[in-house]
């Protein structure tokens, strides 16, 4: 572009009005997301924006595929268990750090010891490797790893960590504090780009907190490269915005595509769309864990969703393809139970109960509430894709059976503390399947809360079945994929049986994209540029 | 005048001390950083860890002292989502901040202050009206819907106009900006008409009201009779008097514009001071929003005394004032 000096700014000014936007290389992918990477740092925030760009620039050693569910390998090449608690992980041989440095076994043990060494993180990854008591050069390019005890999903955990470089010249003793190093990469240094983020199809070339972020293609990659040379990746946080910089052609893909505007995008002619159902699960969550519980009147002090029959009328009076396709425009699944099909521990054999507000009524009359009574749901405002409206939906849903329901929406930043302090009697929330398999998703949602073990960390309604927890606990510690799968399934059953919650549906992950892109759709919601490409 | 400024600079730092006390306290009666910020899958260590590395385990009056101490010294603190010092972050923003405000005060004020004189002027001519019915228009929309019915018509619509960020950036006498460039124009004009519109409508209507005020007064009604020039009245008296309501009103606007283009700012994905605030509160980034606001604060403070003073060059009758004040 030319560079104008002060005097011509007037006449540039007038000019100006006729500069269409300039058009798109077939050697660069725009992209504008709403929510952007906080750090180039691989280790330095675990949140779903921070893995996007991590997935990008700094390959862990292996992939869980969000397309197909499986663990690809990356800078583990390949791997094998011995015994129950032993693996044994082959390096990729060709893998090099920009430096031009090859892998070596040193740098996989300095990463997983750095996971618990980033000064000042908002949250570390540091239950992603937990399980692990030993890592160990073995030689000719292979590390072993001990687990504490028997861990099926050791290489899913091991997929959210990036390994770097390691700067220190030795190769550290694992241990679960400081490895006996006290010298760690700044988060700073990866930020400015001093600091290499490791092995990936991108390399970070300029990093603008909360505008943007632009990428290179790595040429040497030991992998298939990755289809665009540069990729430039937007903060649109707004949703209008983020659409009209899609429609208005200043960005080619853009993610979280508002209901209201897929009209706009498929009739365009020139976009489409990209979707994929999401592991992520809308749920209302009944209070299960106090007596009297806040948020209900007219049961004299009776929490009535300790009775088991109040809830499956909860679950009952619920139309779940109404939402679906009014409230969420077509883009949700109708939920059956906690895990979406396609994940690990999914059951076929379960459907979404059938919409039958009749039985619902008698239900509640039999359990002492022949009038119902009254109760406020408590959701975020600003949380889910339409989140609010599906409130509202459900609340219209619930008088019909006789409650006399009241909303009540907080926006995202305070309501999840209310939360935790067991405020609400009834709330909508959601929780996806981190690492792509559904016993974390299970132990995090209906596992008895319990900080101390890490379990139940979204199970706020404080649901709890001593032969739910006795089955995912067992399924932690079997490495035999069928037997694991038939234990989750069994945990899955039960808290149907139980009718601990009430899933409603399966967000769809919707992305906007100009034709003539090639972009993959992801269930787990990252955006996985590399696989982009012109067509 | 000494002791003017002398008051002035003791009264602000009391109000911006206030304001950190009550934006200190208030920050935290929103909610609790680390919900938002740690994983739903996190286990209580990491939660722990998150609570003592963000200080969050120190009692309230123990930060805010820490956190007055350093920003004496001129450290703001650091993000708690970024982890970067939040004066780099602030100083990032506030050149693509300033570019949008300045663009739209100079079209603000180039264009409504003629528009105002001419409408009070003339306020039955129907150009009169018709500056009129198009400050009313202004007005009345909300500043969100014009925006993105600008975005519709020239970006959508008639892609005649970028959507969204500064375009391409240059450097010159040492000030890298958006505006050295024809690109950058073609990106800041939309935004800046948008931010501009409600504030050019409210100025036309000032300067019309103020207009029409002094015609009617005497030194005016003598200056015709005199025989003066029609062009030396309306500038040298008419005009000249009516500036005293307007610099008051455009130092506020003025400080508007720069410190609060958040809807704007948030339509267009202009990568301003206001987009930052807007997605700070959202994850509740504290010492990003303490430090915003307080820098907002400091903006208003001194666009004020700047008013102040120019209300002295205007009016001879305020000078005399304050040194009767003083005598």
């Amino acid at each position: 572009m030319k560079k104008l000096s002060p005097a011509y700014l007037g006449l540039a000014l007038a000019a100006s009005t006729s500069l269409a936007p300039a058009a798109a290389s077939a050697e660069q992918l725009r992209v504008g997301l709403s929510a952007l990477a906080t750090s180039v740092d691989p280790h330095f925030h675990r949140a779903g924006y921070n893995f996007d760009l991590r997935e990008n620039i700094s390959d862990a050693l292996v992939y869980a595929n969000g397309v197909t569910g499986n663990v690809e390998p990356r800078l583990a090449q390949s791997w094998e268990i011995q015994g129950d608690t032993k693996w044994v992980i082959t390096l990729e041989p060709t893998a090099k750090f920009d430096s031009g440095e090859p892998l070596g076994a040193d740098d996989v043990v300095y990463s997983l010891c750095r996971v618990r060494n980033v000064p000042n993180s908002p949250g570390l990854f540091s239950s992603f490797i937990s399980t692990i008591g030993s890592i160990t050069d073995a030689g000719d390019g292979r590390i072993e790893i001990a687990t504490k005890k028997p861990d099926p999903n050791l290489l899913r955990n091991l997929s959210f960590i990036g390994i770097v470089e390691n700067p220190t010249g030795r190769t550290l003793t694992y241990d679960e504090t400081d490895c006996g190093n006290d010298n760690w990469l700044a988060t700073g240094d990866f930020n400015s780009g001093k600091t290499s983020a490791g092995i990936g199809h991108y390399r970070v070339k300029k990093f603008t907190p909360d505008v943007e972020i632009e990428l290179e293609r790595n040429p040497d990659y030991y992998g298939t490269p990755a289809g665009y040379e540069t990729v430039v990746v937007k903060s649109l946080p707004d949703n209008s915005a983020r659409i009209a910089a899609l429609l208005g052609g200043s960005v080619d893909v853009i993610n979280a595509v508002p209901i209201n505007s897929l009209e706009s995008i498929q009739s365009s002619g020139s976009h489409h769309l990209a979707s994929m159902p999401s592991t992520l699960v809308v749920f209302l969550l009944p209070d299960q864990g106090q007596e009297p519980t806040p948020k209900v009147s007219g049961t004299d002090g009776k929490n009535p969703f300790l009775d088991p029959r109040v809830r499956k009328a909860l679950n009952l009076a619920i139309n779940r393809d109404e939402i679906a396709e009014t409230v969420m425009g077509g883009m949700a699944l109708p939920a059956s139970q906690v895990v979406v099909d396609g994940v690990f521990g999914h059951d076929p054999s379960l459907q979404p109960y059938p919409y039958d507000p009749a039985e619902a009524k008698r239900l509640l009359a039999e359990a002492g509430y022949p009038n119902g009574f009254s109760l406020t749901l408590n959701a975020p405002s600003d949380r889910y894709i339409n989140g609010a409206q599906v409130a509202q939906a459900i609340t219209a849903m619930l008088s019909q059976i006789g409650l006399n329901v009241t909303l009540e929406t907080f926006p995202f930043s305070i309501y999840f503390t209310k939360a935790s302090a067991y405020e609400y009697s009834l709330y909508l929330a959601g929780a996806a399947a981190d690492t792509g398999e559904g016993l974390s998703q299970m132990i995090n949602l209906a596992g008895t809360r319990n900080p101390e073990k890490g379990w139940g960390g979204a199970n706020r309604g404080r649901y709890s079945s001593e032969i739910t927890d006795k089955a995912l606990e067992d399924a932690q510690g079997t490495l035999d994929d069928a037997k694991r799968e038939e234990l989750l399934r069994s945990a899955v059953a039960q808290v149907q049986k139980d009718d601990g919650y009430v899933p409603l549906y399966h967000e769809f992950g919707v992305w906007g994209v100009r034709n003539g892109v090639h972009y993959d759709a992801n269930a787990n919601l990252t955006n996985i540029f590399y696989t982009a490409r012109p067509e | 005048m000494f002791s003017f400024v002398l008051q002035r600079l003791v009264q602000s730092v009391i109000v911006v001390l206030i304001l950190s006390i009550v934006l200190f306290v208030g920050v935290r009666l929103i909610g609790n950083p680390v919900d938002i910020l740690i994983s739903s899958e996190a286990s209580e260590a990491d939660r722990l860890a998150a609570i003592v590395a963000l200080g969050l385990d120190k009692p309230l009056w123990e930060q805010y002292l820490t956190f007055l101490g350093n920003a004496v010294r001129g450290d703001w603190g650091t993000s708690f989502v970024y982890k970067e010092p939040v004066v780099g972050i602030l100083l990032q923003r506030l050149p693509a901040s300033l570019e949008l405000g300045l663009v739209a005060f100079v079209l603000a004020v180039s264009i409504s202050i003629p528009a105002g004189l001419y409408a009070g002027l003339r306020p039955q001519s129907p150009l009169g009206r018709g500056i009129m019915a198009f400050s009313l228009v202004g007005i009345s929309i909300p500043t969100f819907w014009q925006g993105m019915l600008l975005i519709v018509a020239f970006g959508i619509a008639l892609p005649i106009l970028p959507v969204g960020d500064r375009g391409q950036l240059a450097t010159h006498f040492g000030i890298t900006s958006s505006l050295w460039t024809l690109d950058g124009w073609s990106h800041v004009i939309m935004p800046a008409f948008s931010l501009a519109l409600l504030k050019m409508s409210l100025l036309m209507r000032v300067t019309r009201a103020a207009t029409m005020e002094i015609c009617r007064l005497d030194f005016v009604k003598f200056a015709y009779a005199k025989g003066v020039r029609n062009r030396k009245v309306v500038i040298g008296h008419i005009l000249r008097n009516a500036l005293v309501p307007l610099v008051t009103v455009t130092g506020i606007e003025l400080g508007n514009l720069l410190a609060y283009g958040v809807i704007t700012e948030t339509v267009f994905s202009w990568p301003g001071l206001g987009k930052l605030l807007i997605n700070s509160i959202k994850v509740l980034d504290r010492p990003m929003i303490v430090a915003q606001l307080t820098y907002t604060a400091l903006l208003f403070i001194a666009i004020n005394f700047l008013v102040d003073i120019l209300h002295m060059a205007i009016d001879p009758r305020v000078k005399s004032v304050l040194r009767r004040r003083e005598s």
